[in-house]
């Protein structure tokens, strides 16, 4: 069978500094090993998009400043975007994207952005920035990256967390949460970038998608053991 | 506390721990200065009958500062230079400890100091300098340094209103708008260049007008985000440099540039790697030029300064070449790879990445390095503490490694893939370099070993 998907990169230009490229880059890889075609479309403000095209969504982090910006840009595909988590379209993001899935990020210098109100949360800008390699337990199993945040995320009481925080920080450094989930949404501090040493989590958005497609073939197994070593040197240095 | 009795003292704990075999440790004199007496920067500052030059920037700072020092020593005056990568004012202070006599008086009459990026404001106000470079911007151990954008803001507001003369690189969009409010800006910058461009260049930053917001307009890209550019609403665009260089000839181990300066051409041969090494010979000249040097005893002057410790650094072992390039963040990364693609042919590679505080915790920046364009090299061994990071890396942009978890092992391996006579290419981070020269000086002779 010819298989392809389609991943909408949301804000390639403006949210890209804290390598979350190599979420994509991973992705695609993973694919590729598999004789998986993969395109990927990148979103930038103010361009047009069809998300009901988009099998995979991701977006990254990136600078304050350029969060403004692509801020007012999310609100006008608020409904769109809604309408793809609804249907289940596997979506990973990271850092400043999780933050504006949200309804509302005050940045560290009070002024407020509004977020698309997907994830159940608001984020408060700290004086602080929690930095450092983390470790959590989700329903994908245990999770390493690298967080450098100075926004605050508080949860609902409703909102699902993607999980518990063994080692680091996690959302706000109290609640013991790290991310947020919505159907097959998630919301992550986690940078590293977050895929290539999780590989578990990045087959499962690719098997996720292929699903949504009415494909239900196995993927095909691959060797993992440098992502694992990496993950586990990663995993030691947190604390 | 009188300054006098606090130099004695910070001299004393130089001396102490000199004694105690930790080395010319070259922060803590100054760290012990500053805290007993919080203005002894601008202390010593005043004391320079010629006054002071601050180099900053990302990339480019250790080299450029030396360029600049060889392009204005002479015999009517003495210079006081920081060592290479000990650029935080603690650091500045500490040289100006180890230059001064038990009177506490400074032999030196000019200083050309490396300054942090970070702690460049309060070391502006502290030296008030006659001269200032600032050389680039790019996303750099962001655990430590924050966002370019905070960066350049800090950086704007302590040369707000400065009188001093300021050299700005004309082709980096966040540096260059730095001078658009002051009077004595001058500006360098590049009008051709002859490098194949990097296809795969995710770290490029700050190409957003500084006044509206939109993405700037590109006529030209050099590397990363530096080039000639515009705002589509001419709010802003790059400003003309009095230093104009256009390259013929771009390698690992030499550039060749033609300037034009004042309406007279110059030519510019360097021994040393990369468009990024020509953007800090520009910078040197430029400020040189500007503190009334002649330009062609300048451009003597910069081909001939040496490289500072671990850039572009040959070492000779077992009858083989090692050369080595600091690599400390995407960008610099990105400019070797250029370099390296520049090769006639591809030599063994060995890539050491640590993650200490001095190279940054984080390793996600790996993932912004083009090593999908890296040519086809016969072997790469990687190592460094976050060695399975780094395999993983090259894994997903299709080298293959092989990974060392140990800086021997990884030495041994690589060395031994270098032909006899032949050559291999080292690219360490910050601790990786300091590690590896500790290792290497323990088989062969090391020139300029200056820590």
């Amino acid at each position: 069978m010819n298989r392809s998907l389609r991943i909408a990169h949301l804000y390639s230009a403006e949210m890209n500094i804290y390598g979350d490229q190599g979420n994509i880059i991973t992705l695609v890889q993973r694919c590729q090993w598999r004789g998986i075609h993969c395109v990927v479309d990148n979103i930038n403000i103010g361009q047009k998009y069809d998300f009901k095209q988009a099998d995979i969504i991701f977006g990254g982090g990136g600078q304050d400043r350029g969060q403004e910006l692509v801020a007012k840009d999310l609100l006008d595909r608020q409904v769109a975007l809604e309408a793809a988590v609804s249907r289940g379209v596997p979506t990973l993001l990271i850092c400043g994207l999780y933050q504006l899935f949200g309804r509302r990020f005050v940045t560290s210098g009070s002024q407020e952005l509004l977020g698309i109100g997907i994830l159940g949360m608001e984020t408060i800008g700290s004086n602080q920035r929690l930095i450092g390699n983390v470790v959590i337990d989700s329903q994908h199993g245990r999770l390493v990256g690298f967080e450098n945040h100075s926004g605050l995320t508080k949860l609902d009481v409703d909102q699902k967390p993607l999980g518990r925080v063994i080692k680091g920080s996690g959302n706000d450094g109290q609640s013991g949460y790290e991310g947020s989930v919505l159907n097959n949404l998630i919301g992550t501090y986690l940078h590293g970038p977050i895929l290539p040493k999780n590989p578990v989590l990045a087959d499962w958005l690719i098997t996720t998608a292929l699903k949504n497609r009415g494909d239900n073939a196995n993927l095909q197994s691959l060797d993992d053991e440098l992502e694992h070593q990496a993950a586990a040197a990663a995993s030691k240095l947190a604390h | 506390m009188p300054s006098l009795l606090v130099i004695w003292i910070a001299k004393l704990s130089a001396a102490l721990s000199k004694r105690l075999g930790r080395g010319e440790a070259s922060a803590l004199p100054g760290l012990v200065a500053e805290r007993l007496h919080s203005n002894i920067l601008e202390h010593f500052g005043r004391q320079l009958s010629q006054g002071s030059v601050l180099v900053t920037g990302t990339n480019g700072k250790t080299t450029t500062t030396r360029m600049i020092a060889a392009a204005l020593s002479s015999d009517e005056q003495t210079l006081l230079v920081n060592r290479s990568g000990s650029n935080l004012s603690r650091s500045l202070v500490s040289s100006f400890i180890l230059a001064s006599d038990w009177r506490g008086r400074v032999s030196a009459d000019m200083a050309v100091f490396e300054v942090d990026e970070a702690a460049f404001p309060e070391v502006f106000e502290a030296l008030k300098p006659k001269a200032v470079v600032i050389l680039n911007l790019f996303r750099d151990q962001l655990d430590r340094y924050g966002e370019l954008n905070t960066l350049a803001s800090k950086l704007q507001q302590a040369l707000k209103g400065t009188k001093a003369k300021v050299v700005l690189n004309a082709d980096d969009p966040l540096i260059a708008w730095l001078g658009h409010d002051l009077p004595n800006a001058t500006y360098f910058g590049l009008r051709q260049a002859s490098v194949k461009k990097l296809d795969h260049d995710y770290a490029a930053d700050s190409t957003a007008c500084p006044v509206c917001g939109r993405a700037l307009i590109y006529q030209e890209i050099f590397y990363a985000h530096v080039g000639i550019y515009s705002c589509s609403k001419k709010h802003f665009k790059r400003p003309q440099p009095i230093v104009v260089g256009s390259t013929t000839r771009v390698t690992l181990n030499q550039s060749q540039t033609t300037l034009e300066i004042d309406g007279k051409t110059h030519q510019l041969n360097l021994e040393l790697p990369g468009l990024y090494n020509v953007y800090n010979a520009m910078a040197a000249i430029t400020m040189a030029s500007q503190l009334g040097h002649d330009v062609t005893e300048i451009i003597k002057s910069v081909e001939s300064s040496p490289a500072a410790f671990g850039r572009a650094e040959t070492i000779r072992i077992n009858d083989r070449q090692l050369q080595i390039f600091l690599v400390k963040n995407p960008t610099g990364f990105n400019q070797v790879i250029q370099a390296y693609g520049a090769e006639p042919k591809a030599s063994p590679l060995l890539i050491l990445v640590n993650d200490l505080i001095a190279d940054g915790r984080d390793v996600s920046w790996l993932w912004d390095v083009a090593f999908e364009d890296m040519p086809e090299s016969p072997v790469v061994v990687v190592g460094g503490t976050r060695v399975y990071d780094l395999a993983l890396r090259l894994k997903y942009a299709g080298v293959e490694a092989q990974a060392q978890a140990s800086l021997n092992e990884a030495m041994k391996a690589f060395v031994e893939s270098i032909p006899e006579g032949g050559k291999g290419i080292v690219l360490p981070t910050y601790t990786a370099m300091l590690e590896l020269r500790k290792e290497l000086s323990k088989q062969t002779e090391l020139v300029g070993m200056d820590q």
